[in-house]
């Protein structure tokens, strides 16, 4: 094989093991909406007693064990959210848009006694995480095509 | 110091390996048997190979009444690839465009 024939092939595995990756790594058409409700779940139960919300940590925690669960049965594989790329970007804007959401919230309900911010928050916190789910993996698709991230 | 094709990764089949292992945290040795389409004794020499070289980690675990095997690309591993696909770069840039 030449030295350009050998540079082409590694280059089409290149190319196919990032088809490979793209392919499989995809969660079930549910995990988003359900990982978005959870983490809602978490901002809407502050309006509720101390003692839901003690309860409500061990389901949170319960939740995304069974959908870390889930993805890897599915799909074989498991990726850090904060990998480098765009997916880091993605995650870490999130991050930040939810826990800001969610500190405003509390700031709201608890110094201004707005009673309906939590749920209100939740609410707003579950789309933005099924959405941000979604960007999420579209933005590792893209890593895999540059092969950024690696 | 430029770049050079590694040798351990440059065989078929593990360079497409240590890719999908670099775009991830681990992988399932089932699901990359299934994307390389190779047979399982032929995955587990490249398997051995790379991690006697230090740039796969293998792990086995229990799951759901079964042992499975997971791996991973480690950090020898990852700069070993990196610098491979730099040399491929390189040499791709001499290859003229159809």
């Amino acid at each position: 094989m030449t030295r350009d024939e050998d540079a082409l092939r590694m280059l089409a595995e290149v190319e196919a093991a990032n088809a490979a990756l793209a392919e499989r790594a995809k969660a079930p058409v549910w995990y988003h909406p359900a990982l978005g409700l959870l983490m809602g779940g978490l901002a809407a139960v502050e309006a509720a007693p101390l003692i839901w919300q003690y309860a409500y940590f061990p389901v949170f925690g319960l939740g995304i064990w069974l959908l870390v669960r889930a993805y890897i049965r599915k799909t074989g594989l498991w990726i850090y959210g904060f990998r480098a790329g765009r997916t880091r970007i993605v995650a870490l804007s999130l991050a930040l848009l939810c826990g800001g959401l969610a500190a405003m919230s509390g700031w709201l309900f608890h110094a201004r006694r707005v009673v309906y911010a939590p749920l209100l928050t939740g609410a707003v916190i579950a789309v933005a995480a099924t959405v941000g789910g979604l960007l999420w993996e579209a933005a590792f698709r893209a890593d895999l095509r540059d092969g950024r991230g690696l | 110091m430029s770049a050079s094709l590694d040798p351990v990764i440059h065989a078929p089949n593990r360079l497409q390996m240590c890719c999908m292992l670099a775009a991830v945290d681990t992988i399932d040795f089932a699901t990359v048997r299934e994307a390389l389409d190779v047979s399982e004794s032929v995955l587990s020499k490249h398997v051995k190979t790379l991690e006697e070289s230090g740039y796969v980690k293998v792990r086995k675990a229990a799951s759901e009444g079964r042992q499975r095997t997971w791996l991973s690309l480690s950090k020898p591993g990852r700069e070993a690839l990196r610098s491979h696909l730099a040399a491929l770069k390189a040499m791709m840039a001499g290859v003229p465009e159809i």
